[in-house]
């Protein structure tokens, strides 16, 4: 189980957090607010939504792998493993 | 037998039809009750066009169309590459969950509540769909997806759909018109589907009734010597100032007989073209620019080998448009359709095909001469409009109601054929037969209450009513 720690590249708070979320690359981890970590594989560049994939959910192990759509208002923050 | 409340007196729909004089009441075009009738008993129960499968090449792609008043989203799947239509209308309080005509999308987000749908038409997410104190995953996104069409249909490359699950087949709501409609999908060396569109499309709206150019645009042959006298001059045609300024392409079409024919049970019919022998003419050089004949000559070849031992089927090259019941009208460069809006208002979409294999220089060609001949900025259209411009407020008062429209043109001289289904009504090539078709359909439809009482799920229903 990898340990995960809020990107320092990607803020999705404040002002700027709305563009922030639209450019989100394909690839970057995201933490759920239910605590699940996902992987984007398509961003809608819409600001508001995610095609994502489950990397790791401790709540619900059986859930990994599973793709999904998300909303914005799902994501807690972006992350990136730790050391 | 419908009925519309009038001040003094209701009178039923079939009463404003004169079927012993061939005419008809003016208030089939300027009355709101039966416009929102026809609503409701024609754009909501017949196959309508929606587009061509050229307009959605890639998953994820949409665009907007229409079903009658009602914007419809058609999309192309990102996992399965299908098409499919639904009502651009989020299931949660109505917004239109699409505001662009056409693009690429990975969802599409309702801006309201952010009810989010995929490219099947699946809620896949709402705000706070798994919040516990909003719905708390508690929404059943299998129930609350888009409104889908009840039925739809890729046939050759063009897009269909009703929203009625009883209608019949989308072949036999066609009936002989199939294969009219498949040839007229073909590419120029007769591959089939082999057709693409020209993107962006023109749409431009009308201030007339529907029925004004979709009943009687097709086919009209009497229209043209007084409507588009001017067009020749302005030498809009393929060859330009050579040939004389003919506005059509040129051709020397093999033997044939020409009716106008009006199909009273389906509703359909145009120009019905009776080639006497199988095969296809020798190609006939009709462009002005350089290399678009060698093209056009080249693929006709090979259209004459597919068809060396067949007679084309009966409408598209060489012969005029037919009108597909109830807003479709074809030929073989132009597809065009007609949206009701309003009683007095109706939005016209025309799509011109080419070759998808053709070079660039051809596909300029084409689109060139279709931007000279038609729409807006070209010249033949601009003056059938001015024509259907004008008819609505002319027969809006209360003295031009009380006189009715002729559509006697060849009235009682029409024929029943054998060996014909339903009822194909031929006549001279000069007649208002196709028209007359039309309004024997419509209140057939108008009258109907479900497909159950139509051509052809009643087999033996007769339409014809003059």
């Amino acid at each position: 189980m990898a340990s995960w720690k809020p990107s320092g590249k990607y803020d999705l708070t404040g002002v700027h957090g709305a563009a922030v979320f639209r450019d989100l690359p394909e690839g970057t981890k995201l933490r759920m607010v239910g605590g699940s970590i996902v992987e984007i594989l398509e961003n809608a560049r819409n600001g508001a939504n995610l095609y994502v994939r489950v990397v790791e959910n401790e709540a619900n192990p059986s859930s990994v792998g599973e793709e999904e759509y998300v909303f914005f208002t799902d994501v807690q923050e972006a992350v990136e493993e730790g050391a | 037998m419908v009925m519309i409340n009038t001040s003094r007196g209701d009178r039923s729909l079939r009463s404003f039809i004169d079927t012993e004089n061939g005419t008809l009441s003016r208030e089939l075009y300027v009355h709101p009750d039966i416009f929102q009738q026809e609503l409701e008993q024609i754009f909501a129960r017949c196959w309508l066009f929606l587009g061509h499968e050229s307009l959605v090449p890639n998953p994820g792609d949409f665009m907007i169309t229409r079903m009658g008043t009602e914007e419809v989203l058609l999309v192309r799947d990102r996992k399965d590459h299908q098409i499919r239509a639904f009502l651009n209308s989020c299931r949660h309080r109505g917004e239109k969950v699409c505001r662009y005509d056409q693009g690429n999308a990975l969802v599409f987000t309702c801006p309201f509540h952010a009810w989010t749908y995929d490219s099947a038409g699946r809620l896949v997410g709402a705000n706070g769909i798994n919040n516990p104190n909003s719905y708390n995953g508690e929404l059943d996104r299998e129930q609350w997806g888009l409104v889908e069409v009840a039925q739809f249909k890729n046939y050759y490359g063009t897009l269909w759909a009703t929203w009625d699950r009883k209608a019949p087949s989308f072949k036999d709501y066609l009936g002989p018109f199939a294969e009219p409609v498949r040839y007229m999908a073909e590419a120029t060396d007769g591959e089939d589907a082999g057709l693409e569109v020209f993107t962006p499309f023109q749409k431009w709206r009308v201030p007339t009734n529907w029925k004004v150019p979709a009943f009687t645009s097709s086919r009209d042959p009497e229209h043209g010597a007084m409507t588009h006298r001017s067009v020749n001059a302005a030498a809009i045609g393929p060859m330009r100032e050579l040939q004389g300024g003919e506005r059509h392409r040129q051709r020397k079409p093999l033997p044939r007989d020409i009716y106008v024919a009006g199909d009273h049970n389906l509703g359909h019919g145009g120009a019905w073209v009776e080639y006497k022998q199988p095969g296809l003419a020798p190609y006939v050089d009709a462009w002005y620019e350089p290399g678009v004949d060698d093209y056009f000559r080249a693929q006709h070849e090979k259209k004459q080998e597919k068809y060396k031992d067949r007679i084309v089927p009966f409408a598209g090259h060489d012969s005029g448009h037919i009108c597909i019941w109830p807003n479709f009208i074809m030929d073989a460069w132009r597809w065009r359709f007609w949206h009701p809006h309003q009683v007095g208002v109706v939005e016209r979409w025309s799509l011109f095909g080419v070759d998808k294999k053709a070079p660039k220089p051809v596909k300029d060609a084409i689109r060139h001469y279709a931007m000279r001949y038609n729409g807006p900025s070209g010249a033949t259209e601009s003056d059938d409009m001015e024509n259907w411009n004008y008819v609505y407020p002319a027969s809006q008062g209360v003295i031009a109601r009380q006189h009715n429209y002729n559509f006697a043109n060849g009235f009682g001289r029409g024929v029943e054929r054998e060996g014909f289904p339903g009822k194909i009504v031929f006549n001279t090539n000069r007649t208002e037969e196709a028209h007359r078709a039309r309004f024997s359909r419509w209140l057939a439809f108008m009258e109907a209450g479900s497909w159950e009482d139509l051509y052809p799920i009643d087999k033996n229903a007769n339409h014809r009513i003059w």
